[in-house]
């Protein structure tokens, strides 16, 4: 396996239940015993330079409650890579029929590439019917930046470009669409721009929230995505 | 009422037109039934519009926070399958608290008719239906709610517009305001609206006395932050700005090697030299009577009214104090918070409401006591169903009017359980699925009564694992402070005192009378044998006394004017280490106590013989100490409840041997 594994094995959870221990060895054990504990490691991926990696290592190991002016951890892109259910939930709109849909998206990182991600999302739309849309994903590092493409089957593209940024909790945000330069798809003779901003809540879940200008209307809420991991048993 | 100079501002933020408070609509609702080839169908004029507006166009309107409005045919349309996926899966309206427990009067969630009715009209064409939707009730263009029909009387901004950086940690900070009423006022309802609810994690509203020796000025509100108008300021610049938000007063945070986090100011705000450090308690902490916590906000709960005849109080003599906690989320943003006053007419005010943080002072933890909040320690990484109680004795009769569990990303769920004198339990308000985002206060629609001798306890669960979907950080412990990543146990209640027929009193005489309405149920010890009742409530203590007084202790100094002369002492709810030494060595007594209360101190299978923790838990989730086994001699301690026997309900109890045969220490 190469130096940036898939996140997927680095997620591998395994299931453990520490067992009672005697009181006095619990007064030098900094936590008590009966919850079921869930072993996790971050995923760590090309992209990230090293000393923004190092940086990273520095905040995991912190001992003691963040700061004002603590350094800030580096989101890393590996973030995405593995194995997601989504469900979509969406107005009407040209784009087609309000509702549901469901499915998988996968996103693996490119060997030749640290910072490019592709993808593919397979599921299907409120009527029951088929699409796919087609992911390539670039983070520049040292501006912070994602440049997220869709390409949907059904004719029409979705790009979210924007900075990526976050709390000192780890809690990180996409912001895309913003002026100065929103980005525009046409689909069915209609000008489509899009807006939102992507919540990356935890290693388990992200969700997107969308809105749409249709012909330079003003913005409205189109809806919105929400993706769950898929660990590995 | 109010002060010329802040009045101008004050007055000039009232909006005009305030519209209705939901709780005011009558709307009437529609029976539907449908034939089996569903001809029948719901319409949106006649069956689904009544509907929306009454539980959802409060927050899904122009203005108000949705993130669509939900006014019209038009409007609703577009989502009505999105708005069928919701409501069949009860995730909107949001509304957390378990059915089966409790009934409050500002329940947004729909019955099962109308989740059918709405579900049927999306399955029958969406149709709109002949005639017209009734009237939407009519809402204030600016979002305040109408109370008894009138909008607020007072409005009230925070005095400066914050600017959040893009990234990194904003503390949790704090801007005075000057006090615009010349004289005592009570209020009957607040709302706070901040202007960028994305970033508020929270924010308050206080009426507390301005520190001795400080003006408001321009100053940096914290070390290294930004110089902000109406900041407390020293002659010699320094500030005071009495600071949370870094852990420094909720618990030990301990380090991996045990040693407790610093309490060096500067040091946990990173602070340069030459940073101005705040001051902390240079004169002294704010007590009791001159600390009005007037409302706090959260995502979920903007707006608060209370019983008829309660109210809350802003004194003359205080300032106000905006507290504020933003979290950036990753570009730069603004916020400016307000707050809307329902001023309620003196004569018809009797009682006070008084905030309590329920069980500050004792808790329970994965099934082992650790006293007051100070001494919780962080949550394991990865533990996916972390157990902690706290439990509160009342010494008086009370009116529990609201209660609000507020926790952060890791909160699963929490559970209001009152053990009545008598031993037996009730399940006041269980939240089985916890969600940051939507954190209701739950207000009975018959406010509880709990009478003297009661304990009420808060069982909440935890998940910092990394199956919790909200867990940002499931590699790291979970430490305990205001930050939205670190963790917060509140168990919010608000209560009246039942025995205050005046809430005009002064300090001193409130106080005084409370330690009257307290007389017969003070916090007690005994120590002595145990073994179990005559029912599952109940256990029985033998061979027992009283705890004998501790040998006295030498008082820390406190410097001369420390607000402090003639509070009521404090006194813990657990059996302290210097108590337990003491009932060690105590001699076996001859007295016979009734212990209740006992289900989070015996065994977790015993745990559920009570009806209450089998409905709630399975027993691997039971967070019962087992230190009431029989045959253990115990120190046990709880609130009196004088009778025959004399009974303790309990609030914590300490093994001191495990057989009471060799139990005598004055033998040993």
């Amino acid at each position: 396996m190469r130096a940036g594994f898939g996140v997927a094995a680095a997620m591998a959870v395994t299931v453990s239940t520490l067992v009672a221990v005697h009181p006095a060895a619990q007064q030098q054990q900094p936590y008590p015993k009966t919850s079921t504990v869930v072993p996790y490691k971050p995923a760590t991926g090309r992209c990230l330079t090293a000393e923004q990696r190092q940086a990273n290592d520095a905040y995991n190991a912190l001992d003691r409650p963040t700061r004002p002016g603590d350094e800030m951890m580096f989101w890393d892109p590996e973030y995405f890579v593995g194995l997601w259910n989504f469900d979509m939930r969406v107005q009407d709109s040209p784009l087609g029929q309000g509702g549901q849909s469901v499915g998988t998206l996968t996103i693996k990182s490119n060997d030749k590439n640290g910072c490019l991600y592709e993808g593919t999302m397979k599921g299907e739309d409120p009527e029951g019917k088929p699409f796919t849309r087609t992911i390539s994903a670039t983070y520049d590092p040292i501006k912070k930046t994602l440049a997220w493409s869709e390409k949907d089957s059904r004719g029409y593209t979705i790009a979210r470009t924007g900075p990526v940024g976050g709390e000192l909790g780890g809690t990180f945000h996409h912001h895309f669409g913003d002026d100065p330069s929103p980005l525009v798809t046409t689909f069915a003779g209609k000008k489509i721009r899009f807006k939102g901003v992507t919540e990356m809540s935890s290693p388990a879940y992200y969700k997107t929230d969308m809105q749409l200008s249709i012909d330079g209307a003003p913005f409205v809420t189109y809806g919105r995505v929400l993706l769950d991991k898929v660990f590995e048993p | 009422m109010l002060d010329s100079h802040v009045a101008a501002r004050v007055r000039g933020l009232v909006l005009v037109g305030c519209t209705v408070a939901i709780a005011t609509v009558a709307i009437p609702r529609t029976s539907v039934k449908l034939s089996a080839d569903g001809a029948a169908a719901p319409t949106f004029n006649s069956d689904v519009a009544p509907i929306l507006f009454e539980k959802c166009a409060t927050c899904h309107r122009p203005g108000a926070g949705g993130p669509m409005s939900l006014t019209s045919f038009a409007e609703v349309r577009p989502w009505a399958r999105s708005i069928k996926l919701r409501v069949t899966k009860h995730e909107m309206p949001p509304w957390s608290a378990d059915s089966r427990w409790g009934h409050y009067r500002n329940d947004t969630s729909l019955t099962p008719k109308q989740v059918e009715t709405i579900a049927a009209w999306v399955d029958g064409g969406i149709k709109e239906g002949t005639g017209s939707a009734p009237a939407m009730p009519k809402y204030d263009d600016g979002g305040w709610r109408l109370v008894n029909g009138r909008p607020p009387d007072v409005i009230i901004e925070m005095p400066t517009e914050y600017e959040l950086p893009a990234e990194g940690q904003v503390p949790i900070f704090r801007v005075w305001d000057n006090n615009p009423f010349k004289e005592d006022v009570f209020i009957e309802a607040l709302q706070i609206r901040p202007t960028n609810r994305a970033v508020t994690h929270h924010s308050a509203l206080y009426g507390r006395k301005l520190p001795e020796g400080t003006t408001l000025k321009k100053s940096v509100a914290w070390p290294g932050g930004p110089e902000l108008a109406y900041i407390p300021t020293y002659e010699d610049g320094s500030i005071v700005n009495v600071l949370s938000g870094l852990g420094t007063n909720l618990s030990s945070n301990l380090r991996a090697n045990g040693a407790p986090e610093t309490g060096d100011v500067a040091a946990r705000f990173n602070a340069k030299p030459g940073d101005k450090v705040p001051v902390i308690n240079k004169t002294r902490q704010p007590t009791e009577e001159d600390d009005e916590r007037l409302m706090f906000y959260l995502p979920g709960a903007d707006f608060q009214q209370f019983a008829p005849g309660s109210a809350k109080r802003i004194r003359a003599s205080n300032a106000l104090m905006w507290e504020v906690h933003y979290s950036p989320d990753g570009k730069p943003e603004k916020d400016r918070e307000r707050i809307g006053l329902w001023l309620a007419p003196k004569e018809k005010v009797q009682k006070e409401v008084h905030i309590i943080r329920n069980g500050s002072g004792q808790h329970i933890i994965e099934a082992d006591e650790v006293g007051s909040t100070a001494n919780l320690p962080p949550i394991p990484p990865g533990a996916a169903d972390w157990k902690i109680t706290a439990i509160q004795p009342f010494t008086q009769d009370v009116t529990l009017n609201t209660m609000q569990p507020h926790m952060h990303l890791r909160g699963k769920d929490m559970t209001y359980i009152a053990k009545y004198p008598d031993g037996h339990e009730e399940i006041l308000l269980s939240v089985p699925k916890y969600d940051f985002n939507w954190q209701n206060t739950y207000i009975p629609t018959q406010p509880y009564k709990l009478p003297a001798g009661t304990v009420l306890e808060t069982v909440g669960h935890y998940d910092n694992s990394v199956h919790n979907r909200v867990n940002p950080m499931p590699n790291r412990p979970a430490l305990w402070s205001e930050q939205t990543w670190d963790e917060m146990y509140n168990a919010w209640t608000e209560v009246t005192y039942d025995a205050e027929t005046d809430p005009n009193l002064t300090v001193s005489e409130f106080r005084k009378a409370q330690q009257e309405a307290s007389k017969n149920n003070p916090i007690t010890t005994v120590v002595g044998c145990v073994a179990p009742g005559s029912s599952p409530v109940s256990w029985r203590m033998t061979s027992a006394a009283k705890l004998a007084a501790l040998p006295p202790k030498e008082a820390p100094a406190r410097p001369e004017g420390n607000g402090t002369e003639g509070t009521i002492p404090r006194v813990s709810h657990n059996v302290t280490k210097d108590e337990k030494e003491v009932a060690a060595k105590q001699a076996a007594g001859s007295d016979v106590f009734e212990l209740v209360g006992v289900a989070d101190f015996v065994s977790p299978e015993q745990a559920l013989q009570f009806d209450t923790r089998k409905a709630l838990y399975p027993v691997e989730r039971i967070n019962s100490t087992g230190a009431l086994a029989p045959n253990h001699r115990v120190a046990a301690k709880g609130v009196w409840i004088p009778g025959s026997p004399n009974r303790i309900n309990l609030t914590s109890v300490v093994v001191l041997d495990e057989s009471c045969g060799t139990s005598t220490a004055v033998d040993r």
